[in-house]
């Protein structure tokens, strides 16, 4: 609806659509030589700067115009907008409106609305003050060396850390608004010139199909415009770290930025996304490199270990050393349960205690698991209700989880962990192999974002085999010359190196 | 960037035929070899290989005619609508019969080595449901399957026959060229089918992204496949001498079982080796299904191809129940593949080639 001309008619709407909201804060106040023009002012308490609004807007309108000379004072509503306008509120962040829903849903945003009698159209002033917990330190993606920011709840505050990042006008922030009710803040964050327009363009395309009530968290959009929902693997890349978030931006990937939310969305993502950490490009490659390795090892044990264990000890005892498998069968003496059934207790015991731990405050987390780890696993040992061996694997698997620098990939893992035990206890090592075939079967056909969920360890071609330099292993930067594949083919190159550069890295 | 069109790179489908023609041909190979040329069964591999890049070059001229068209239509172009559904028909009918003979082995022989109580019903099951999972998925994921699976088959298969070399008796080809020639070229002639695969050129030319590159890949595929087969036989006789080899039924597998790796944590490495040629085996179900259903729709010309794909699974489930004995499954498979397999591999590309140069049809010319 159009702003009418009629002050009251304004205040009406407004008074309607606000009804019961104690949080508003309206006030209708005259200016004006006579007093005979009439403002209404709106904004919502504690979603705005005070000062902004007391210094900027209510002092130039309440004092200032009045102590104007009298021939100097505008008469009617549509001179007293120019005047306001062209320096009557002292803030730079202003502009008008004329549709009075547009003007509501931006004192719903914490901005402020002038309403002038006799004119059409609303002054909006940029008056956004939440209250934030400011910038913290990263709490799920903790590194020795490297930055230690990570994004909070505040949109704006995250905006700014990338792109205190990446000073490049080519760094472009495509904002847009998402949920009929939260109307949540959303911005593409991407190079303009790096990212590739197909992913870009899919992406929004995405994003706009979605129609919902609320966003309130960045996990919605994630489960919104990811490729496959059946798939217990993360197609989108979650993080909390700016530094990652700049990095993957000049990668040539896309950020998403969730208002609300301190952790953004990084798409495409490929596996090997996965287990890339900010720390490895911070140290030396060597021993980077050899992280790399234990971590897709201990990736491959965190899925893997107990469904091998099942197979080695229930189907194929034989192919154990001797010494080991008389071991392994005197400590299940006396224990009541079969393996398979030992293992997943044991195992379901474990994700109890972690579940535990995430929901319970820090100090009581250690007490747990004190008590759940040490003192109920060795009393289920000593009790013989479970064999020290299965105690061992699975303390062994959840170290490996912990490894993997990324939590949802781990999710992901922990649950195909228990398709590989079915499977390895019904078949053996048949069952295991099976088993690890669907997944990767699975995994081969996932995509995100039309990028080969799988890449570079398949599907490379000449132009990108360099993508392998950063999986295994991470070779050192100057070797890193391209960018990956989420890149624009016109900007692959991102290192040159003089020549001096070389000649001193021979010698 | 990656489009979606089920379309795979010649490269891949060098390395899907790796993958296939190891499967089906080594596991008996030796034995096979052994039989018709003794101590120079490595000989007769040498001229399987020969034979099989002969025939490979008629496959791919063949299959070059129409590089864009499924075997069906092109065929159809070039014999006739009636001849080209007989063609396909027979096509099919030879994939889904050597599956279901693979997998009704593959089922057996996990029931005598590492599975002794469950039957192989269930073990074939499971194979042909996940063969058809993958093929459901596309060829794009079945190339980018092989690119994984190729490393995780050759690189340990590969140090296992390495370290089998310590414990073999060099002696044991002696005296090199010793066999009838007649014998040791027929032998030559029929180990051909070992190298069955090769014929599904004709069949997934036109899922290939760069065909240029097709006739370097597979023949690169073929000759490597072939090398190594050779290698494996001669290991198999150096260790277990030419009558021992003709004894086994399995030989490569028996040899598994006996080599001993320095250093190694297990006790038994026939398990190992089970390992990696379950996923060899699962291979050749998916492709046999992938392309089986690929002509059945173009037979039928209805339905979906994922419909097709699991009615090649279950018919091929069903006819693995045929034979009484394994020894029986092997045999027939071996006969599948020289006779159907053969048909299919020389007869078949000659006909294509001659009829198109005759009707001057497609690239017959180039």
């Amino acid at each position: 609806m159009n702003i009418n001309k009629s002050i009251d008619i304004n205040i009406e709407y407004i008074e309607n659509l606000f009804k019961d909201c104690n949080d508003i804060v309206k006030r209708k106040f005259p200016v004006g030589k006579d007093k005979n023009v009439w403002l209404y002012i709106i904004y919502i308490d504690d979603m705005t700067d005070r000062v902004v609004i007391d210094e900027s807007i209510m002092n130039s309108l309440m004092i200032k115009i009045r102590q104007a000379p009298p021939d100097n004072m505008p008469n009617s509503g549509m001179e007293l907008f120019n005047a306001i306008k062209d320096g009557g509120v002292t803030t730079a962040d202003i502009k008008d409106e004329t549709d009075i829903d547009k003007a509501v849903d931006e004192v719903l945003m914490g901005n402020t609305i002038v309403l002038i009698d006799g004119c059409e159209k609303a002054i909006i002033a940029s008056t956004k003050g939440f209250p934030s917990r400011g910038v913290n330190q990263a709490d799920t993606e903790v590194v020795v060396q490297g930055s230690k920011d990570s994004f909070s709840e505040g949109f704006r505050i995250n905006t700014v850390l990338v792109r205190r990042r990446i000073r490049d006008t080519k760094l472009k922030m495509k904002q847009l608004r998402l949920g009929r009710r939260s109307k949540t803040d959303i911005a593409l964050v991407y190079l303009e010139d790096v990212v590739r327009e197909e992913i870009l363009a899919e992406t929004e395309k995405r994003i706009n199909e979605i129609d919902i009530d609320a966003i309130i968290d960045s996990g919605y959009v994630e489960q919104l415009i990811q490729d496959d929902y059946l798939s217990p693997f993360p197609q989108i890349q979650l993080t909390e770290r700016p530094d990652k978030a700049a990095s993957a931006i000049l990668e040539g990937r896309i950020v998403i930025i969730v208002d609300n939310t301190p952790f953004v969305l990084i798409v495409p993502a490929v596996m090997a996304s996965f287990y890339q950490s900010a720390e490895d490009y911070v140290q030396r490659w060597e021993i980077m490199s050899f992280v790399r390795v234990i971590r897709y090892i201990a990736s491959f044990f965190a899925v893997a270990l107990p469904g091998l264990y099942i197979s080695l000890t229930i189907f194929h005892p034989s192919m154990l050393p001797l010494d080991l498998l008389l071991k392994m069968t005197g400590a299940r003496q006396g224990v009541p349960m079969p393996t398979v059934v030992e293992i997943i207790v044991m195992e379901l015991a474990f994700e109890t205690l972690r579940e535990a731990g995430i929901r319970l405050p820090s100090a009581i987390g250690s007490t747990l698991g004190i008590v759940g780890g040490i003192i109920i696993g060795q009393s289920a040992v000593e009790a013989g209700l479970v064999s020290p061996m299965v105690v061992i694997v699975v303390a062994a698997t959840a170290l490996c989880s912990f490894s993997i620098p990324n939590i949802a990939l781990v999710s992901g893992f922990r649950l195909v962990k228990y398709f590989i035990i079915i499977m390895s206890s019904l078949l053996g090592l048949f069952g295991f192999w099976s088993a690890l075939i669907i997944i990767l079967i699975h995994l081969v056909s996932l995509k995100s974002f039309s990028i080969p969920y799988i890449f570079p360890f398949a599907a490379v071609n000449k132009t990108n085999k360099s993508d392998k330099k950063d999986t295994f292993l991470r070779l050192p930067i100057f070797m890193m010359k391209k960018r990956p594949i989420f890149a624009n083919p016109s900007q692959k190159i991102r290192m040159d190196l003089k020549d001096n550069v070389n000649k001193r890295r021979k010698e | 960037m990656f489009a979606s069109n089920n379309k795979i790179t010649a490269k891949q489908f060098a390395m899907l035929l790796s993958i296939y023609i190891f499967g089906t041909g080594v596991i008996m190979l030796p034995r096979r070899v052994v039989a018709f040329s003794e101590q120079d069964g490595w000989i007769t591999v040498l001229i399987a290989l020969l034979f099989a890049c002969i025939c490979l070059f008629f496959i791919l001229k063949a299959a070059s005619i129409y590089p864009n068209d499924s075997f069906y239509d092109y065929t159809s172009k070039i014999v006739s609508s009636p001849i080209a559904v007989l063609l396909s028909a027979g096509f099919a009918v030879r994939i889904i019969l050597s599956v279901s003979m693979e997998v009704r082995i593959f089922g057996e022989i996990l029931k005598q080595t590492i599975l002794y109580k469950t039957p192989y019903s269930v073990t074939s099951a499971l194979l042909l449901a996940i063969g058809a999972y993958c093929a459901v998925k596309g060829y794009e994921t079945r190339g980018r399957i092989g690119e994984i699976l190729i490393f995780l088959i050759f690189v340990p298969a590969a140090f296992l026959f390495i370290t089998a070399m310590a414990s073999a008796d060099y002696t044991n080809l002696l005296p090199v060229l010793n066999t009838d020639l007649k014998r040791t070229v027929l032998g030559g002639i029929f180990t051909t089918a070992a190298f069955s695969g090769i014929e599904f050129i004709l069949l997934a030319g036109s899922f290939i992204r760069d065909k240029e590159n097709i006739k370097k890949f597979s023949f690169k595929a073929v000759i490597i496949m072939g090398i190594a087969m050779t290698l494996i036989t001669m290991i198999t006789i150096c260790v277990f001498g030419v009558n021992d080899t003709k004894r086994q039924m399995w030989p490569v597998i028996e040899l598994m079982n006996i080599i001993e790796i320095p250093g190694a944590f297990l006790e038994r490495q026939d398990a190992v080796t089970i390992s990696f040629w379950i996923m060899s085996e699962f291979m050749i179900a998916n492709a046999g299904l992938f392309f089986s259903s690929l002509l059945l729709n173009d037979i039928f010309k209805k339905g979906k191809r994922k419909s097709y794909i699991w009615a090649s699974a279950f018919i091929a489930y069903a006819i693995s129940f045929v034979p009484e004995s394994i020894e029986q499954a092997a045999e027939l498979a071996y006969k599948i593949n020289i006779f159907l397999g053969g048909f299919y591999f020389f007869a078949v590309p000659v006909i294509i080639i001659i009829f198109s140069k005759l009707r001057k049809a497609g690239n017959c010319n180039e």
